[in-house]
């Protein structure tokens, strides 16, 4: 499995904060995420039954961290992946979180994102598309969902999580806006070097042709002797 | 023109239902439809609430069972047929002459079409489907220029549709047999091109490699757009030289075209991408929706907004304007 640059996203961030949190307070938020999940959207397990259960890493590239996500229709387990467990498991997603959560929610199409190379996967391609497939089929909110889980103050949750989406979308601006300053210097001057390139290339290629109609002209017409093995009988 | 837009799930038709579809097409999961993938189509079940929720807004659904019945196992694909027109199927969308005859001996009434991966695309072929099975409208390969395609339309008796958007294909449909032949496995029988089980990715630093079966399909640069893994849109090395052979990643957007392709008396837009998301069925159906109403207002713009959605992430016109040549 493998590596992928990380993603410039609010979700880097986060993560001093993740790495120094207790493992059990990790694993006890993603067990909730999934039992909410299994229990507001039966049908996605259901669909995806068909299948036998397999897991899946699941590696968003702006995050210090990894989820080990285990599809069963009935015992579904989503946790910090740990290592060493490799072996177990049957593909690897990659991607920044927000692109993996719009793709949850299907307010991103998937192909779209890998064609892009937003999204990279590897191993058992016919479980991530079974996956996708199934989690497309359903109208997922993930706001609602998350409102729900905190039960008599969902409503309040759910104000905590607009402002939160206010903030992020903040962030994200402000930060794409610092990566514009620091690259684009950068820029302008490979912007400069690829019209050298291409001027280069072209004259190259001129070349190339000069060289090519000078050794037709010159080109010297097979001799026709017995030496060669190519020649044809001559006349007779 | 209509426009038809394809659905791989209850939640897909949903989304072209409200994104302006006039027509939504669909198949069963199984082989008999063209886009048998995992976890993807619909139950007998789905499909009765799906084509419920379609009529009460007015929408057509059309079934897709356009795969050829594999020999002895024939009573699947009558049964699609037979379960299609029980639940109230606008039309069915064959291929197969065998089925074709079936349909129009069981069901006289229902509505047939026939399928892209039928082939048909001269004037003889199209008649024949037409006098003996009763076929009303035929799904036009995608080989044919507008001028073609005007010239058909003049004539034949029947309704034609013609691709409008989304992924390409080497224009052999129904007789490729490049998937078949890489995993054993047909689209014109089994119902999948590069089916997932065979399609494997790996990262290598920073280049990313598809592989169909035993065969490398392409090895993509850090900053070149993907494809899909079928053996069509390959880069090989041949006389020195590494190139797409077949045709590039990328797909067919007429949005340009639109009021070429009425003019050509085209009764139908299809949109292909029933293993898409229902995000790209919104942005897809939206889109053309508002160019057709803009269409029918005399405007036309010609611009589309769609190249991310595409895949390679480049679109043209394909055969239609024929630039290669």
């Amino acid at each position: 499995m493998t590596e992928s640059y990380p993603s410039f996203t609010p979700f880097l961030l986060a993560n001093p904060f993740i790495r120094n949190a207790p493992t059990f307070l990790v694993a006890r938020i993603c067990h909730h995420a999934m039992a909410t999940m299994h229990h507001r959207y039966r049908p996605v397990f259901e669909r995806i039954a068909e299948q036998e259960a397999f897991a899946l890493l699941i590696s968003p590239t702006d995050l210090d961290l990894q989820f080990y996500l285990k599809i069963d229709a009935d015992h579904p387990e989503l946790r910090p992946a740990r290592h060493g467990e490799e072996e177990t498991i049957a593909a690897q997603i990659s991607g920044p979180l927000p692109a993996l959560l719009e793709l949850l929610q299907g307010s991103s199409d998937g192909d779209a994102l890998f064609f892009s190379r937003t999204l990279r996967i590897e191993g058992r391609t016919e479980l991530v598309v079974a996956l996708r497939n199934a989690l497309d089929g359903e109208s997922i909110d993930l706001r609602s969902a998350v409102a729900e889980s905190f039960g008599v103050m969902g409503p309040a949750a759910k104000v905590a999580l607009g402002l939160a989406e206010k903030i992020y979308r903040q962030l994200q601006h402000d930060m794409n806006r610092t990566a514009d300053a620091l690259t684009s210097p950068t820029a302008t001057r490979l912007l400069g070097l690829e019209k050298r390139t291409s001027a280069q290339a072209a004259t190259m290629a001129e070349i190339e042709k000069t060289i090519q109609r000078r050794n037709r002209h010159t080109r010297v017409k097979p001799s026709g002797t017995a030496k060669d093995d190519f020649a044809l009988p001559a006349n007779p | 023109m209509e426009l038809v837009c394809p659905a791989g799930t209850p939640a897909s038709l949903h989304a072209a239902v409200a994104a302006g579809a006039d027509v939504v097409y669909c198949g069963f999961r199984d082989a008999t439809n063209a886009r048998n993938f995992p976890g993807l189509n619909f139950s007998r079940a789905e499909l009765r609430d799906a084509v419920e929720h379609a009529h009460k807004h007015g929408v057509h659904v059309y079934l897709a069972c356009n795969t050829y019945p594999q020999a002895g196992a024939e009573e699947i694909w009558h049964k699609a047929v037979d379960d299609a027109v029980a639940i109230g199927i606008d039309a069915i969308i064959l291929a197969d002459i065998g089925l074709l005859r079936y349909a129009r001996d069981r069901h006289p009434d229902a509505r047939l079409h026939l399928s892209v991966q039928a082939s048909a695309s001269n004037e003889e072929a199209i008649q024949f489907y037409h006098q003996e099975f009763g076929v009303r409208r035929v799904v036009l390969p995608r080989v044919l220029s507008l001028d073609e395609i005007r010239t058909l339309n003049q004539r034949i008796q029947v309704e034609t549709e013609v691709f409008a958007f989304g992924g390409m294909c080497v224009m052999a449909e129904g007789r490729c047999s490049l998937s078949s032949y890489a995993t054993g496995e047909s689209p014109n029988m089994n119902g999948v091109c590069s089916p997932a089980a065979h399609v494997h990715y790996e990262e290598r630093g920073d280049a990313t490699v598809s592989r169909l079966g035993n065969f490398t399909i392409n090895i993509y640069d850090s900053d070149e757009k993907v494809g899909y893994p079928t053996l069509c849109k390959g880069r090989f090395r041949a006389m020195d030289k590494s190139g797409y052979l077949f045709e590039e990643p990328t797909s067919l957007d007429v949005t340009a075209i639109l009021p070429e392709l009425a003019d050509a008396g085209v009764s139908a837009l299809k949109i292909e991408g029933r293993q898409r998301g229902k995000a790209y069925i919104s942005q897809v159906v939206g889109a053309f929706r508002a160019s057709l109403d803009k269409i029918a207002k005399g405007q036309h713009d010609a611009r589309s907004k769609l190249s991310t959605l595409s895949e390679g992430q480049s679109d043209t016109t394909g055969a239609y304007r024929r630039n290669w040549q």
